[in-house]
């Protein structure tokens, strides 16, 4: 797995974690991690769509043509990485 | 004609109608110790602010048939638009839970007495009337507006389930706003099982309730969806109806669903507060067939001009309650206030024609955000819009144009991030803060939507 392109996902998350919460600090994610379950609404997780978006260049909700949605975030990392610009 | 009452008394079979975490109430249980307390209310319009569905169902049965009018408010709603909303109705009770709560099923007690509005001498009185049901939209900027209903228009699209078959459905809607209103009044005149969710609870904690008491059928926001598919409780769920409403369903949410619930019949409904329930669509397309301009779905026309999409229902128009402002044009027509294109033998939604921006279900005027943001010293113009998003339809950014262009761009950003979070609700709050060298105005000097 890409640990740059993990890693920056792992960045932003934190930061949108951190302000929707307004916490100093975001739970630890791991592959099996669930994302509906992590603490983010789905404000928070359109926020964080946007960032890594603002943040990566693209948004691979709207390249994608399938009809899947991540459910862990390994699902998520790998979603990103199979639709990121060549 | 017939009342919420009767309608209930006459419903076949004994199985629950309503259940929740902590109990199941039948017909019976539902009209039970109603008898002659409604009497006493004959005439009066009433409001009922009640965060129990089961609560409210009971004062609806009572009231419907026997008050002149019951004004439904949202449990969230705060004490100050209370009151407005109960002066905008002319409603001079109301009835809500009381602060101590004991457990939800304590007998109701009336709670405050406004005066504002005095009941009805009783020479002004006939024997039965038609209630109107008063509701309010979602508003965003000031008072929410208020519609009448009436029960009839309320159920005119009720579908009955096959024999045989007892459907069960999930509320997570609001019971006091239309959508849920509409759903509770769905399951409970079909004679189906009707599951209430907490509003506190997780979506997984509703979920898993719902999975639990064997849902079949359940309607909730695309936005509501999309959590739904990404959950892992959804392969739990044997849905036989997927109902989308509340803000446009696309292409991606429809096919996600079809292969989610693959038993399921998925409709997306157009409906709004003011228009009533609209229109249904069951080809898991986008839109609607453009063929329905001119050969309509049941009990309604559709029309489109100047690219907005308008309706005209075969029964009464409600009414706005409390303003002068018309709700229909003289022949009839609403206005949905929606922008709609033809696409390829299609209708399609493109959003709020006022620019209006959808955020998860809730509304956001972009006129409010830019106020905000206007109303900081160094920023000169500013434009929100709404910005595509996969989650929730859109998200809020704006566009600024600073007095001093070579201001720091970083700290007015912090400054004006600070600002929207201090002052704003969350899903108004903007996603990006944009600078540009200039905000062109239209022709007429004000900001063009489109």
């Amino acid at each position: 797995m890409d640990n740059d392109l993990r890693s920056r996902i792992t960045a932003v998350f934190s930061d949108v974690y951190k302000a929707h919460a307004q916490t100093a600090s975001s739970p630890a994610l791991s592959d099996e991690s669930v994302l509906m379950a992590v603490g983010l609404d789905s404000l928070g997780f359109a926020v964080l769509v946007f960032q890594l978006e603002e943040e990566l260049g693209y948004d691979p909700f709207t390249l994608s043509e399938s009809a899947y949605y991540p459910r862990t975030f390994g699902e998520f990392v790998r979603f990103y990485e199979e639709n990121g610009p060549c | 004609m017939l009342n919420l009452r009767r309608r209930i008394q006459d419903l076949p079979g004994g199985n629950p109608l309503v259940i929740d975490s902590r109990r199941a109430w039948s017909a019976r249980d539902l009209l039970e110790n109603l008898d002659g307390e409604g009497d006493a209310y004959k005439g009066w319009r009433v409001a009922i602010q009640t965060s129990d569905p089961a609560r409210l169902l009971r004062i609806l049965i009572q009231m419907d048939g026997v008050a002149e009018s019951m004004l439904l408010i949202p449990s969230s709603c705060p004490p100050p638009l209370v009151s407005e909303l109960m002066r905008k109705s002319g409603s001079s009770i109301l009835m809500r839970d009381a602060h101590e709560a004991p457990p939800p099923y304590a007998p109701l007690v009336p709670v405050e007495n406004t005066q504002e509005s005095p009941p009805p001498t009783l020479t002004e009185l006939e024997d039965s009337r038609e209630t109107r049901w008063i509701l309010a939209t979602s508003g965003t900027t000031g008072t929410p507006k208020l519609v009448a209903h009436t029960l009839a228009s309320l159920t005119r699209t009720i579908r009955m389930p096959k024999p045989g078959i007892v459907a069960v459905w999930g509320l997570l809607y609001d019971h006091a706003r239309f959508a849920g209103l509409q759903v509770l009044l769905q399951s409970v005149l079909s004679g189906s099982t009707l599951v209430c969710t907490s509003p506190e609870d997780s979506m997984e904690s509703k979920l898993a309730l719902l999975a639990a008491r064997g849902c079949t059928h359940l309607s909730a926001t695309p936005t509501m969806w999309r959590r739904i598919a990404m959950s892992s409780d959804a392969g739990s769920l044997d849905l036989e109806q997927v109902t989308l409403g509340g803000e446009i369903s696309d292409a991606k949410i429809l096919s996600i669903l079809s292969e989610t619930f693959p038993r399921a019949r998925i409709s997306h409904i157009f409906a709004s507060t003011e228009a009533g329930v609209g229109f249904s669509v069951t080809d898991r397309k986008p839109g609607f067939p453009q063929s329905w301009i001119d050969q309509p779905p049941d009990g309604v026309e559709l029309a489109v001009r100047d690219g907005r999409l308008f309706l005209r229902s075969s029964e009464a128009v409600p009414g706005y309650v409390g303003t002068d402002q018309r709700l229909a044009t003289e022949t009839g027509w609403i206005d949905s206030g929606d922008s709609v294109a033809f696409d390829a033998g299609r209708v399609i939604f493109l959003g709020r024609a006022n620019g209006v921006i959808n955020v998860g279900g809730d509304k956001v005027h972009p006129e409010e955000i830019e106020a905000l943001m206007t109303s900081h010293p160094e920023v000169v113009a500013a434009r929100a819009y709404a910005k595509p998003n996969p989650i929730t339809g859109s998200l809020v950014v704006v566009e600024i144009t600073l007095l001093d262009p070579a201001s720091d761009k970083d700290r007015i950003g912090c400054e004006l991030r600070r600002l929207a979070e201090t002052s704003l609700e969350r899903h108004k709050i903007p996603a990006g803060i944009r600078f540009s060298a200039s905000v062109p105005p239209s022709e007429s000097g004000k900001i063009d939507r489109r």
